[in-house]
């Protein structure tokens, strides 16, 4: 362990210079998909912009052709749904709880000649704490091409044994393929410790030949039940009257608190009594989880186990594992990561942690603890199609939504925002961007599944056709000109009723023609979408209608102006579809064609 | 490149989104939709001055060429422009100590006092969590690309080393170099790893304030977006100056400001007296598990009129409110809570949660103090445009 140094997740999964985000497999526990799409998959596509556009450029800045992300979580209520991200994901495993964090993820050159692995094995959930604020442990390595063994080779071999324990899923199956691919000469380095496709125990006991370790070292957060022995069995083939077990734990409060022994650890009695049982000397220390300004968001949830030996070599277990017995013994599916090291650099790993020894009495872990197998709930395939002619970066899709039961009872029932869905009947809906989730209920629990969503088809770069922003927020030049017009106009002085009244070069003071600022207005049709109803009704009579009163009151060219204003509402209905609709029929077609006529000027403009 | 493994670092710093939990029954949302509307091109982040000279620089410096002339990588940008943002974060922190201003000074005070034996303040290490977006670019980028300082984003990814610079951006940066970087050249440090505490930041004068001129282009800027949006800053203004420079949605005139504004000042404070009396009361319930209390008038409340369909939890919340008896009214508004939880991927709360953000009784600002800073340090957009 290379410490003091410390590493960002969301730094090491960004691109390499030259490489795209191609194909992925992520392991977690729980995933905020709310994490997701703020987070991991901006990282993943290098996106940099903040606010509503981040989600939206995070859309498309990986192909929906290439595999993608697939995440694979316990599910339950240890998922939570949220925006449509198309190219990643999720599903979840039931069975043997799931609790391994790893990823496997594979970078492309554009021209897809060169390929990058990364692989991650470490104790971060894909939540918000996890990915940002937590003191958690990561293992990490990349490789482009060659022999030399490869920890990702271990994990894929994992992968592929979880593979059979599950449904045939397509993008699980497209997913390793991909990976294996980028893998393809390397070998296994043997460090990977797993239980995802099989119970075993993480942390291997000594060979015969082996003496009892000169010390323990455990990190991980007071997780284990008060009752749980399985722990300390685990370890106790390491520990003799001669081994210092040192326990460090995550102190809810400051260093100061911490120091005095007060209270705020929590560790099962269980662990501490059957760890002395085998004579080895218990030490407890507090890691302080509230620093020096107060802030409380670095909870230890890392994992590891370091044993040192007489001998003076030592092994360090990195990765999933809590200290307790379902998370030791491999009950649970879980992964670590071996490492040979020196005991001085275990030392400085461990001193890293800033931790204090605790002189108080650890508190009784809660008493409900989670269960090692998660039930298997109905499992539902949710697409959405959505419409052609719609906007990436529209408020709502409409589309075509398909909720089709793959496996649970007949009583499986599903929402969509609040209202039953009918399974396998295709239902006419509007989607929220930032809400691309149905809620399944089946025997008296519900839980949450992201839906598929699918771009039009005669549309290849639907999600990358963003709206640019200079058209939303500084209308070019021609636009400009006929606003300075307006205000020219506006701020005149009345013209005295006995004089004609030089309105050159036009006749009613405007240096644009009627016809050609209504041309004006067509052509900067999309900077019309920032105008409400009212607004637009004022601005349409601002631009259009600088006659005089007197002109008003006689009726000149009111006709004319009758109908420039229509168009320009009709325009404005278009991208506004709450206000009342045109009563003439060419203007309710013109208000339908506008769509039309964006998605055609944004084609000619790719092209 | 070998097997490595570490501790993860946490800087602490993270913008929070509206996803987050805050929201427990969607009012937040909406009040974001009115904040747009009254405050238009301004955010909450986007309150000092001197974020759009730092950003504008920033930009200048790294879409800059390298020294053979070459145009820089996407990667060498963001780090130049980062290192540009560390070097005039930490120029603060030495000037102003716990008086700075921009995000990630504490880090940046943690390494100043870790440099102090060598007198390097590292410009390679992040001052905050994915410090792009969450710190000046992500804050001020779409503001700038707003006011005409720089490009705005294109139909696809934004690239940093694709962001130029436009007219009055360069004007800034120069306003904002002869000011700040006199006699020094921060386009030379943003390309070391290390900058000389005493030999270069102490000679930025890294003052919040921002000069005559920055003030006078970014008020320009603002002027220009202004005449495209019915002068709706340049009427706040007008307001913060009648009201001796306050600028509260309680005092705003609807008289004076833009059709659109007035609206949105009648809905916004519609939506702070529905947070008042329906989200601090269910907050109040989950914290203290006494029972939801509400007075009958809460049927009666602007917001249910006002919102209008358009905002679909507002007006769901409004169908709970008027269907529910009096016995089934917390219950109701509960699952009406949960529903939202669920579909957003917050965390759904349960009375009797003990979750520190239960507690939090704010109410929101509509940007209105953003800009108030903003005019507080001498942005001043023409009142008679």
């Amino acid at each position: 362990m290379s410490m003091p140094e410390s590493v960002d997740i969301l730094q090491l999964v960004c691109p390499p210079e030259g490489y795209a985000f191609h194909a992925g497999l992520w392991l977690s526990h729980d995933v905020s998909w709310n994490a997701v799409c703020d987070l991991l998959a901006p990282a993943l596509a290098g996106v940099i912009v903040s606010g509503d556009r981040r989600v939206q450029e995070t859309r498309g800045a990986v192909s929906d052709k290439v595999p993608g992300l697939l995440i694979l979580h316990a599910g339950g209520d240890r998922f939570s749904g949220g925006p449509v991200l198309p190219w990643v994901k999720e599903r979840a495993i039931t069975g043997r709880r799931q609790h391994a964090k790893a990823a496997l993820l594979q970078y492309r050159s554009p021209s897809g000649a060169k390929t990058l692995t990364k692989v991650l094995v470490g104790s971060a959930n894909l939540t918000r704490s996890g990915l940002t604020s937590n003191l958690e442990v990561m293992a990490w390595d990349e490789r482009g091409s060659g022999q030399e063994p490869f920890l990702g080779v271990d994990l894929l071999r994992e992968m592929r044994k979880l593979k059979k324990e599950l449904p045939d899923l397509t993008i699980l199956r497209k997913v390793l393929t991909t990976l294996a691919g980028g893998l393809r000469d390397m070998r296994p380095t043997g460090a990977l410790m797993s239980s995802l496709g099989t119970e075993k125990p993480l942390i291997p006991g000594p060979k015969a030949s082996e003496p009892h370790a000169q010390k323990v070292v455990v990190v991980s957060p007071g997780f284990a039940g008060d009752t749980d022995t399985k722990a300390a069995q685990a370890l106790a083939p390491w520990c003799g009257p001669e081994t210092n077990v040192d326990i460090y734990t995550g102190f809810a409060g400051s260093r100061k608190q911490a120091e005095s022994g007060g209270p705020g650890l929590i560790l099962s009695a269980g662990l501490l009594r059957g760890l002395r049982k085998t004579g080895a000397t218990v030490t407890i220390h507090a890691v302080p989880e509230i620093n020096a300004d107060g802030d409380d968001r670095r909870r230890l949830h890392a994992k590891v186990v370091a044993i040192v030996m007489p001998t003076g070599t030592g092994r360090v277990f990195t990765g999933s594992a809590n200290c307790t017995g379902p998370g030791l013994n491999g009950i649970n599916r879980e992964m670590m990561v071996v490492r040979h090291q020196q005991p001085h650099r275990i030392e400085q790993m461990v001193t890293a942690l800033d931790a204090v020894p605790y002189p108080g009495r650890p508190e009784k872990p809660p008493t409900k603890v989670q269960s090692v197998q998660v039930p298997s709930t109905s499992v539902v395939s949710a697409v959405f199609n959505i419409d052609a002619g719609a906007h990436a970066d529209s408020v709502t899709w409409p589309g075509i939504l398909t909720v089709t039961l793959v496996t649970g009872p007949a009583s499986t029932t599903v929402k969509f925002e609040g209202d039953e869905i009918p399974l396998g009947v295709p239902v006419l809906v509007d989607l929220h961007p930032d809400r691309g989730t149905v809620t399944v209920s089946a025997l008296g629990k519900s839980h949450v599944v992201q839906i598929d969503v699918v771009a039009p088809a005669e549309d290849e770069e639907f999600w990358t056709s963003l709206t640019p922003e200079r058209r939303i927020d500084r209308p070019d030049r021609d636009l400009e000109r006929l606003l300075r017009d307006v205000a020219r106009v506006g701020t005149a002085k009345p013209p005295s009723s006995s004089k004609v009244v030089d309105k050159k070069p036009m006749d009613d003071g405007f240096s644009i023609p009627l016809s050609q600022r209504l041309v004006v207005i067509a052509r900067h049709r999309r900077a019309l979408r920032e105008y409400s109803a009212s607004g637009m009704r004022r601005l349409a009579d601002e631009y259009l209608d600088a006659r005089s009163p007197a002109e008003v009151k006689a009726g000149v060219r009111k006709d004319e102006l009758d109908a420039a204003r229509g168009t320009v509402l009709a325009i404005h209905a278009a991208y506004d579809r709450k206000t009342l609709s045109p009563e003439n029929p060419i203007l309710v077609s013109l208000r339908d064609a506008v769509m039309s006529f964006d998605k055609l000027s944004d084609d000619g403009a790719r092209d | 490149m070998a097997l490595k493994s570490a501790w993860t670092a946490s800087s602490g710093e993270l913008t929070p989104t509206s996803r987050d939990g805050g929201d427990p029954l969607g009012f937040r949302a909406y009040a974001n939709r009115l904040a747009r509307r009254l405050v238009p091109g301004l955010t909450a982040a986007t309150s000092k001055t001197r974020g759009f000279s730092l950003l504008c620089l920033g930009a200048k410096i790294a879409s800059q060429a390298d020294s053979d002339g070459r145009k820089v990588s996407e990667d060498v940008a963001r780090e130049t422009f980062q290192r540009v943002e560390r070097c005039w974060v930490a120029a603060q922190v030495r000037l102003l100590g716990d008086d700075a201003t921009f995000p990630g000074k504490r880090r940046a005070t943690r390494l100043m006092e870790e440099a102090s034996a060598t007198g390097e303040f590292s410009l390679t290490v992040p001052l905050l969590r994915s410090q792009l977006s969450s710190g000046v670019w992500g804050s001020y980028r779409r503001s700038s690309a707003a006011f005409g300082f720089i490009n705005g984003a294109s139909g696809g990814v934004t690239r940093l080393s694709a962001t130029r610079v436009l007219g009055s951006g360069s004007e800034l940066v120069k306003a904002f170099k002869d000011s700040a970087y006199s006699g020094t050249n921060p386009g030379h440090w943003a390309r070391l790893d290390y900058v000389s505490i005493d030999d270069v930041l102490s000679y930025i004068d890294a003052q919040s304030e921002p000069s005559p001129e920055e003030q006078e282009i970014i008020s320009k800027g603002i002027e220009s977006f202004d005449a495209h949006h019915d002068r709706a800053l340049a009427r706040l203004r007008g307001e913060f100056d009648r009201h001796g420079g306050s600028l509260t949605l309680k005092g705003l005139d609807p008289r004076h400001l833009s059709a659109d504004q007035a609206a949105s000042v009648r809905e916004a404070k519609a939506l702070v007296e529905g947070i008042q009396e329906v989200e601090f009361a269910f907050r109040d319930w989950i914290a203290d598990e006494n029972g939801l209390s509400v007075p009958a008038s809460i049927r009666k409340l602007a917001i249910w009129h006002l919102a209008g369909p358009q905002e679909p939890d507002i007006a769901r919340l409004s169908q709970v409110i008027e269907d529910s008896s009096k016995d089934m009214l917390a219950r109701n508004i509960l699952q009406h809570h949960r529903h939202l939880s669920m579909t957003r991927g917050a965390p759904s709360w349960e009375p009797g949660s003990e979750l520190p953000t239960v507690r939090q009784r704010i109410l929101p600002d509509f940007t209105l103090k953003a800009l108030r800073n903003l005019f507080d340090e001498g942005v001043r957009p023409r009142v008679d445009a």
